[in-house]
């Protein structure tokens, strides 16, 4: 470790992290007494419209978006930015698309996972088990770009060592995960959404002050760079990765369980409908105005790419160039804070993964009694060793790693997109067309990604989301029907009750209920 | 609202969702590729440019607010309520 640092810069992002681990202090007080598995896994469904809406950005927007997507629109131009902007549907189609759904159906029977969700619709433990086993697996490969990405962003802007950055951000955000669970993962995403828009408003403002000025910025690109106002531009951006970014980033995203599970959290419709809106306005403002300041970072570098080392480090090198040495701090910490909003939001999940659809569901299976005391300290222990674990990992840092950052993206959306968006919309959707479709989907898109195998030179998305489609329906036609009983509780709209059998009272769901330690 | 009349309601909004994101996407071809051979030029840079990158956004958040406003509709997440009532 090097202590060579610029300790300006470094001193705002610890005030930052110190108010992270507080968050997550205060709200485990907040919750002391509170029924432990519904609390720290999902925030008892308490979150308002605007958290819900910044916990959902934020956990969405990694790193990736601040350093290595604005990075390439550096390169590439306006076509980057237009690719871009496909994520304005991310929000607003998961919660529209799944958010009343799953929020319903949780409350029936108290699930608190999409995993819960996935084996009560399919009542298959081997289904849940492959599912949870594939959360944590793709989880981590996530987990670890999110904390190397953070960790070099870190040296380059400070001068202090990759190996502190990863140590200080990655301990926080394990530290404030494992102890505050899901609702402290909620408010300090929205902490984080509020400093990433400040980090963007910031950093273009001085980009445009250090470029002189807007109209000099294009006036050099018109005439260095004209190819960047074409949307192909110049054939960098073949019609084909547009197309395979509207599946991986735009309409697969809505199968993503750490967007899913936030559609369990909130408490009312009325936070449903506002936080779609929310969210779209910021997701919006996030992607437009990082990838649009990523190219007007041309008045800031004006060098060959190569003399930057790479396109992740234009945003690291336009910071420390732009601006002022005491806003140095400031600035990063609202890529930092994509880093570890992503992070917290996947470690959660993947704990609730492991302890709640697994652990848990083994033991009650059996007749095991797990006290709330008990379980509280193993949710604190398996959050802590998996973010662990991701960190070891990421202190020899593979290379690539936005790649493993997309192929983590695309397995999940491929294991989960026909098993959530059928079997939640479809009822003829069963249990063998489900775990045909993520195992043989899942394999399919591994296998492709391993052998850089393309269709027509089409990311190996698209043959993981046709294969798994495939075998779902395969499935579904070969398998047996799912049984009647459950097809009632997850489509009441197909029965429809006669006049004289309503009741008002709450109806008993059939499946069993309120489970839950 | 009982359940069956929930359950309809909420595979209206999803089938409605699904409809503003086909929407999106010709909005999004027509205002990118669509408008990109047109040599106009608005503050320094191609109309396309504008179209489709504010523009989508503001289309889409325009979008989901007509959603929310007319297909969305308030409710009880749990079992079985009466209440019926459209976003304001």
């Amino acid at each position: 470790m090097t202590s060579e640092g610029n300790l300006s810069a470094l001193l705002p992002l610890l005030v930052f992290m110190g108010f992270m681990v507080a968050i997550g202090f205060w709200v485990r007080r907040q919750n002391a007494g509170k029924n432990f598995v519904q609390t720290y896994f999902i925030g008892n469904h308490d979150l308002g419209g605007f958290v819900l809406a910044m916990t959902t950005v934020a956990t969405y927007s990694s790193v990736s978006s601040f350093v290595g997507g604005p990075g390439m629109a550096w390169q590439i131009g306006f076509g980057w930015v237009y690719m871009a902007v496909v994520q304005v549907t991310a929000i607003f189609l998961v919660l529209g698309i799944f958010g009343k759904r799953v929020a319903m159906l949780s409350r029936r029977f108290d699930a608190v996972t999409v995993v819960d969700i996935i084996r009560e619709r399919f009542q298959s433990d081997g289904l849940a088990t492959l599912a949870a086993f594939i959360i944590v697996l793709f989880f981590c490969g996530t987990m670890t770009a999110q904390f190397v990405g953070g960790a070099k962003l870190f040296a380059t802007v400070t001068g202090y060592s990759y190996e502190m950055g990863l140590l200080l951000f990655g301990l926080v955000v394990v530290l404030y995960t494992s102890i505050g669970g899901f609702r402290a993962v909620a408010i300090t995403d929205t902490c984080c959404a509020i400093m990433m828009m400040i980090g963007i408003a910031l950093l273009l403002y001085y980009v445009l002050e250090a470029g002189g000025g807007y109209a000099a910025i294009m006036a050099n690109i018109h005439a260095n760079h004209p190819e960047m106002l074409e949307p192909l531009s110049g054939g960098h951006m073949p019609v084909g990765l547009y197309l395979t970014q509207w599946i991986l980033v735009g309409i697969c995203t809505i199968a993503l369980p750490q967007s899913v599970v936030r559609g369990i959290s909130y408490k009312d419709t009325k936070s449903l409908h506002k936080a779609m809106l929310i969210g779209t306005v910021v997701v919006g403002f996030m992607n437009i105005g990082i990838n649009f300041t990523g190219i007007l970072a041309h008045g800031v570098l004006t060098g060959p790419l190569a003399s930057y080392g790479g396109v992740d480090y234009i945003i690291p090198k336009t910071i420390v160039t732009a601006l002022p040495p005491a806003l140095v701090g400031l600035a990063i910490i609202g890529p930092l804070a994509a880093s570890i909003s992503t992070i917290s939001g996947l470690l959660i999940v993947a704990s609730s993964a492991i302890v709640k659809d697994v652990y848990l569901h083994h033991a009650e299976k059996h007749g095991r009694t797990v006290t709330g005391r008990q379980l509280r300290r193993l949710s604190t222990v398996a959050t802590a060793v998996i973010g662990v674990i991701v960190f070891c990992i990421a202190m020899t840092p593979p290379s690539l790693i936005w790649l493993i950052n997309m192929f983590a993206f695309g397995g999940l959306e491929t294991a989960f997109f026909w098993t959530l968006l059928l079997g939640l919309f479809w009822r003829r959707a069963n249990k063998l067309g489900a775990i045909l479709s993520m195992g043989g989907g899942t394999i399919a898109y591994c296998l492709t990604q391993g052998l850089g195998f393309k269709f027509m030179g089409l990311h190996q998305i698209t043959i993981g989301i046709t294969v798994s489609l495939a075998f779902f329906l395969l499935g579904a036609y070969l398998g047996k029907p799912q049984e009647e009983r459950v097809l009632r509780v997850f489509f009441p709209e197909s029965h429809k009750p006669n006049p004289e059998d309503l009741v008002t009272a709450k109806e008993p769901c059939p499946l069993g209920g309120d489970k839950n330690t | 609202m009982n359940n069956y009349e929930k359950y309809r309601q909420v595979r209206k909004e999803a089938a409605g969702t699904a409809l503003l994101l086909l929407i999106l996407i010709g909005a999004w071809v027509a205002a990118g590729f669509g408008l990109a051979g047109i040599p106009v030029e608005f503050f320094h840079l191609p109309l396309w440019v504008w179209t489709a990158t504010i523009g989508i956004w503001l289309f889409a958040i325009i979008g989901v607010k007509i959603l929310t406003a007319t297909v969305f509709v308030d409710m009880s997440l749990d079992d079985s309520e009466e209440e019926v009532r459209h976003d304001k």
